[in-house]
């Protein structure tokens, strides 16, 4: 199915929940996945998921199209996951738990026991170095490198300049070399 | 290597670490690649540096998108109304 963007827009717009899903099937991994990465746990992760596109589907009668609705969800999903973060750090202080069993069930898939404990091993560590990132770099990281979006869509994304992108990208990938080297040298030898 | 010329390299090689982040993002002149390049070739620290960097970048590439559970996916259809097959949606 061909997937065209301003035509599903001018759609849901005009009331058809057909366009709305496709517009939701399309985004709805980006923004969980984002948001997961974020926030470490999967509760909050589809808290964000439901935040971002009831905004969206409030916001369609006034939706412009600036950006690309990448862009847009993109945006949503971070401001939302970041304003989830302050609410709890002004709730208590909290150590971020990643609970890997959930965060990266892979229920479609049944590969060998072996490779399968070194996966989660390897993915539990890129994710606790992650959650140690200060939340900007984390996002800017996260979008840049892991939802592989270019530089001038990671700016527009967090409405930073580029040279403030590639600032805070350069220190959380120094951040997150010199937290995994141990674990990376050792994986060589 | 005497103490003043490891202090020398160091000194350099700070300079050089600023630029691996677009190195590895393609994004340097060529000009200033060639010598980067070269720069690594000389220097196994550096080179040791960009290789884990690398690595690190690559791993984390690798994680790619979380599909969104099928439960969380009901419960997203619900709150915005877009059950399949609810009454009264438009096609």
């Amino acid at each position: 199915m061909i997937y065209d963007e301003n035509i599903l827009i001018k759609q849901a717009r005009a009331g058809s929940q057909r366009a709305l899903s496709q517009i939701v099937k399309h985004h709805q991994n980006g923004v969980y996945s984002l948001a997961l990465r974020m926030l470490g746990n999967r509760e909050d992760a589809e808290d964000v998921l439901q935040e971002t596109f009831l905004a969206f589907h409030k916001s369609l009668p006034r939706f412009k199209g600036l950006s690309s609705l990448s862009t847009y969800f993109y945006r949503l999903a971070t401001n939302f996951s970041l304003m989830k973060l302050r609410q709890k750090k002004t709730r208590r202080p909290e150590h971020h738990t990643v609970n890997l069993e959930e965060a990266f069930e892979e229920p479609d898939k049944k590969p060998d026991p072996m490779q399968s404990t070194l996966n989660l091993e390897l993915k539990q560590r890129l994710d606790e170095a992650l959650m140690q990132l200060p939340e900007k770099e984390r996002a800017v990281f996260i979008l840049r490198d892991v939802e592989d979006l270019p530089g001038e869509e990671v700016a527009s994304v967090l409405k930073i300049s580029l040279t403030a992108m590639k600032s805070r990208l350069h220190r959380a990938r120094n951040v997150l070399k010199e937290k995994l080297s141990p674990y990376i040298r050792g994986s060589e030898t | 290597m005497s103490a003043i010329k490891k202090t020398d390299q160091k000194h350099h090689c700070r300079g050089m670490g600023t630029v691996f982040s677009q190195y590895l993002d393609q994004e340097l002149a060529q000009q200033v690649c060639r010598k980067l390049e070269k720069h690594l070739k000389d220097c196994p620290d550096c080179q040791t540096y960009f290789d884990t960097l690398k690595k690190t970048v690559t791993l984390y590439r690798g994680l790619g998108p979380q599909k969104v559970p099928a439960d969380a996916q009901r419960r997203l259809y619900k709150v915005i109304k877009l059950e399949a097959g609810k009454k009264g949606s438009k096609k």
